[in-house]
């Protein structure tokens, strides 16, 4: 009777020792509560059509210790995970959801400057309000401030718990309710299984979803970094560089964030240098020729450089192009205001990878954020693809509650996929095509680009048509 | 003579080696052998039945809708525009001021406790739906073919929230108890399948109480009805199974709010009446030609 | 030992070989089943003989010990020919009827040499073939690179590399000798360099390609050797070196470019299945 599904749906692994007390019933669990898992949670206990459903929360971190006092206590210095909110994911956030961001801590930007590191290829895109640099530290403690307003009842938040085991109660059948043990002795029954945890999600694991995509064999440095002062045109710079982009976006006064992109042995490179020569390195890879960059790489990884002879070459070679620009006052359209401190605790990196999970809904299982989707940072929309998807789920379930539907069932996970799933693929490839074209050094193609760059350059339309893709992640 | 008068007059013929009792709400027994057949497959929502599943999802949208526009808003501090707000008010305040009511009228809803009957449930799709919804207390469900109702309710047991929901019952709807105790019946896709829809009708209005809403939802008789349901479904693209449908057996529209206009004059309403087509990858959308094709009905009893 | 002797053992291996092994050289992957390479189907009856494969004797027979001292001595005086077979009997004392016991396994060509140059020919490949994974144990971590093993293989050929031209126009003759030895022993060749190396596993197409790639590195390496003129073949090795990296370059391109083929595949085929969810 039952169609045998093309996904696996045996058991990951036994228990040892069976919880002898009988599962808890629940209509939602969600595990993993970053953005996306506590968005769920949030919006499942705003709307009004899905505040009855029974959830559970579930998390391996310390967020009740360290991610809500971030509200009301955040550090003096800025977090280096920090990303772009655009405006669908902030409608959603504010207006949908009713949480409110900590405003002192996030910036609104009004465009970015795209550069090429070969060649003297330029896309200035500019657009009010384009986005807002927000850290994630502020979107999670905001969503838990206010699900602690809302005071829901039938809500459950287990942080510094883990997931032991994912099974069906009924082994034989797909679409019977699944049992989750978690280390703490407990066992829920729950009807709808939702898996917001990160890359290596265990729910995808038990799912049997296949992922479609690869590793980079890059990594993304991030550091907060200190300006002199303020700038006056409040943007973000990007210069593709052929490691990677690096990428130079605003914080609220006189911050701002780093994300550099570059092969591993580089990205090992400038995590272990003196913070000074990081700082210089920064400063240099926005303005000098790429072989300037490769001998200053060269030198550092065998230390025969000190910090006074870089920060005198680099800004010796600065000076030289900074003279043979027509107009002086060019310089701040063209180049980020220079850096002159790097947070060193804030350094840190991550490998970069692109996948795509085949399906993010199957028969009682959900994939929301990372756990579907990962892709390179330098379009700025992982968190956004992440905090929409979580947006459709919401309306889904909402739909699917009118309906008198079971929540869990497929009918009434599929709209969210079908939505989300096309929107997903052109941001994906849009930041993936992006890095290919880029990552090139063959004159050919760097020809091509620069030509095509300072094409689309000239002609308006174009530009707003990129900017509002990214402004709008992909909703435009 | 139309196959309505005509069947008005049939008599009851009782035989013997027949085992289901012959009422007059009696459907053939090919029929009973056909659901019996289809039973082990309904719950499948990738078989044979998909198409079945996703009309369930348009024929909620439409009681849904029906059942909201029988609230009437007492409080006076709601705001109730008598003109089409959207299009003149700004976005937000159109946004706020539909909310506003949503929310009233979901608060009046959720007091009310509806009890719904479903005259032909088959495996019980439409019953669980209604049974899920906040402001329905109890479904019954009554079929002809027990291994439908069988089906019925060991799909049921499944869901928890649906304990103490659901009743199904192997009976006519002749034989339902009470009288004029629902305040929803249902007959979805069931009067194509009978050899006395007049009788459903009948023994159906009756149960319903005053001010119920009675729903149908059938096929026309038509040559598009004909082309799409059978033709396209059955033989072509093998959508539904061979002998689900069979052409005389479709009632129109027109013809059963005639029988109303004949039978109850004065008592009943139409609520509404809309078309509902399959289209792929939009699945079932509702539209105005409600004499072509698939239509759902919905019919309000009048207090006396 | 009598000529008669060594007559017999020959014909023994010789019968013992026709009857074991079907006359098929299958272009056949590697079967690593349980550590054990194997060219031909691993069936149960076929006895471990004693000849290394495809020759048809054993190290320590008469036929091995006189080509082998052909390629070592003669060669490079004499070239490729009968007379340096007959100079390498004679010097071991053989009767000179060897020559043709010596090309048995080969098929008469009016295209071509005699069958014995055939064998010499076979032998030289093969025998340097199996002595570069010679000490080599492929189940452990410290396996040498390809380009280690490519460049060994390359400067085994030093003694003969006056006679690489003739060599390379000898094996390339159209015939069975080149469909049923030269082009198999080349890619055994490949598939040897591959495997004993520490080149990672892949799946089918890009096997087949990484074969192809080393296969013709090897070729255009010892064509370029064969009119190298400089101290002790570096050149050659140079040339090696780099032409090895650039088709290596090549390969990966190709597979990242087949990666991202599958994935725009499979990420349409999953839009269209996502919108048909709907109906």
């Amino acid at each position: 009777m039952l169609k045998s599904y093309n996904t696996a749906f045996k058991l990951v692994r036994h228990m040892a020792t069976s919880a002898s007390k009988s599962p808890k019933l629940t209509d939602v669990f969600i595990v993993g509560g970053g953005p996306a898992g506590l968005g769920l949670a949030t919006g499942i206990k705003t709307s009004s059509k899905l505040k009855h459903l029974n959830t559970v929360l579930v998390d391996g971190g310390d967020i009740k210790g360290k991610v809500a006092p971030f509200y009301d206590n955040p550090p003096d210095f800025y977090t280096n995970r920090v990303v772009s909110v655009t405006h669908p994911t902030r409608e959603f956030i504010e207006d949908k959801l009713g949480a409110t961001l900590r405003k002192d801590r996030i910036m609104s930007y009004d465009g970015i400057c795209v550069t090429d590191g070969v060649s003297k290829g330029l896309i200035d895109m500019e657009r009010p309000g384009m986005a807002w640099m927000v850290e994630i530290l502020n979107v999670q403690s905001s969503l838990l401030n206010r699900i602690n307003q809302l005071k829901p009842s039938g809500f459950n938040l287990l942080d510094k718990t883990k997931v032991v085991d994912i099974k069906y109660s009924d082994p034989e059948d797909a679409s019977s309710w699944i049992l989750v043990s978690l280390d703490n002795g407990e066992t829920y029954k729950t009807r709808l299984l939702i898996g917001a945890d990160g890359f290596n999600s265990r729910v995808k694991t038990f799912s049997g979803i296949l992922s479609q995509g690869w590793f980079y064999n890059k990594s993304a440095v991030v550091a907060t970094m200190k300006l002199d002062m303020e700038p006056l045109k409040i943007r973000g710079w990007q210069r593709f560089l052929p490691t990677g982009p690096i990428a130079h976006l605003p914080l609220p006064g006189d911050n701002a964030t780093l994300v550099w992109s570059t092969t591993n042995e580089l990205a090992k490179l400038l995590t272990s240098i003196p913070v000074e020569q990081f700082t210089e390195l920064v400063n240099a890879a926005f303005v000098l020729e790429d072989v300037d960059m490769k001998y200053y790489y060269n030198q550092l990884m065998n230390g025969k450089m000190t910090t006074t002879e870089l920060k005198e070459d680099v800004q010796f070679r600065t000076n030289q192009i900074l003279a043979s620009l027509s107009d002086e006052s060019m310089a701040d359209d063209i180049y980020p205001p220079p850096i002159t401190d790097v947070l060193d605790h804030t350094r840190a990196k991550f490998p970069l990878k692109l996948f795509h999970a085949d399906t993010y809904c199957q028969e009682r299982i959900a994939l929301l954020g990372d756990a579907a989707h990962a892709t390179h940072p330098l379009a700025g929309q992982g968190l956004n693809m992440g905090l929409c998807d979580t947006d459709a789920l919401v309306r889904a379930l909402e739909s699917a509650t009118d309906r008198g539907l079971d929540v869990g069932s497929l009918f009434a996970l599929e709209p969210f996929w079908s939505e989300r799933y096309p929107i997903n693929c052109k941001l994906l490839s849009l930041a993936d095509n992006c890095h290919k074209i880029y990552s090139n050094t063959f004159p050919p193609i760097v020809g091509m680009r620069t030509l095509g760059a300072n094409i689309i350059n000239q002609i308006g339309p174009i530009k707003d048509y990129i900017s509002g893709t990214l402004s709008y992640s992909g909703k435009y | 003579m139309n196959r309505m008068q005509c069947l008005k007059s049939i008599k009851v013929r009782r035989s013997p080696w027949i085992l289901t009792r012959f009422k007059s709400t009696d459907a053939s027994a090919s029929e009973v052998e056909h659901f019996r057949n289809l039973a082990p497959t309904w719950w499948d929502t990738h078989g044979n039945q998909r198409i079945l599943h996703l009309m369930n999802l348009a024929r909620l949208d439409f009681i849904q809708r029906n059942i909201r526009n029988t609230i009437k808003i007492e409080n006076s501090d709601i705001y109730v525009p008598g003109f089409n707000y959207k299009k003149f008010l700004p976005k937000d305040i159109s946004t706020a001021v539909q909310e506003e009511f949503d929310n009233e009228i979901e608060k009046i809803l959720i007091s009310r406790k509806l009890k719904v009957l479903d005259v032909g449930c088959g495996g019980g799709i439409l019953a669980e739906s209604m049974g899920r919804l906040p402001y329905v207390q109890h479904v019954t469900g009554v079929d002809l073919t027990k291994d439908c109702i069988e089906v019925a309710k060991l799909h049921a047991k499944k869901d928890p929230a649906l304990k103490g929901k659901l009743t199904y019952e192997l009976k006519a709807v002749e034989d339902v108890e009470p009288n004029e105790g629902y305040d929803i019946v249902t007959c979805f896709e069931m009067l194509e399948h009978v050899d006395s829809p007049s009788s459903i009708l009948s023994h159906s209005w009756r149960k319903l109480k005053p001010n119920g809403i009675l729903f149908i939802s059938t096929i026309n008789k038509d040559l598009i009805s004909w082309f799409t349901t059978i033709f396209m479904g059955e033989y072509v693209l093998k959508i539904v199974p061979v002998g689900t449908h069979h052409l005389n057996k479709y009632v129109n529209s027109k013809d059963i709010i005639k029988w109303f206009q004949s039978t109850v004059p004065n008592k009943y309403q139409v609520m509404d009446v809309k078309g509902t087509m399959y289209l792929p990858f939009k699945a079932w959308v509702e539209h105005n030609c409600s004499d072509v094709g698939n239509y759902f009905l919905a019919i309000k009893k009048l207090p006396k | 030992m009598s000529f008669l002797a060594s007559s017999k053992s020959v014909l023994k291996t010789n019968s013992r070989c026709f009857l074991l092994n079907p006359n098929s050289i299958l272009l056949s992957k590697h079967i690593k089943n349980n550590g054990i390479r194997t060219y031909y189907s691993v069936s149960n009856d076929v006895k471990k003989s004693d000849h290394l494969e495809p020759l048809l004797y054993g190290k320590d027979s008469a036929q091995y010990r006189i080509l082998e001292d052909a390629v070592q001595n003669s060669v490079p005086t004499f070239g490729f020919t009968e007379r340096a077979i007959i100079n390498s009997i004679n010097k071991l004392g053989y009767n000179s009827s060897m020559i043709s016991v010596l090309g048995s396994s080969n098929t008469h060509n009016i295209l071509h040499s005699s069958p014995a140059v055939l064998e010499l020919l076979k032998f030289n490949l093969v025998s340097k073939r199996l002595k570069l994974s010679e000490g080599i144990d492929p189940e452990t971590k410290d396996l040498p690179s390809l380009e280690y093993l490519l460049l060994k293989r390359l400067q085994m050929d030093k003694a003969i590399q006056s006679r690489l031209n003739e060599m390379i126009t000898k094996l390339s003759i159209p015939g069975t000798f080149l469909a049923e030895t030269s082009i198999p022993e080349l890619f055994r060749l490949s598939d040897d360099m591959i495997y004993f190396s520490n080149e990672k596993d892949h799946h089918d197409m890009a096997w087949y390609s990484k074969r192809l790639a080393v296969s013709t590195t090897y070729i255009a390496s010892q064509i370029f050797m064969a009119q190298d003129t400089s101290v002790d073949c570096y050149k050659t090795l140079e040339f090696a070196q780099d032409k090895l990296n650039k088709v290596m370059n090549l390969g990966e391109y190709y597979n990242n470019t087949e990666e991202f083929l599958w994935f725009t595949l499979m990420t349409s085929v999953n839009i269209v299945k996502s919108q048909l969810a709907r109906s």
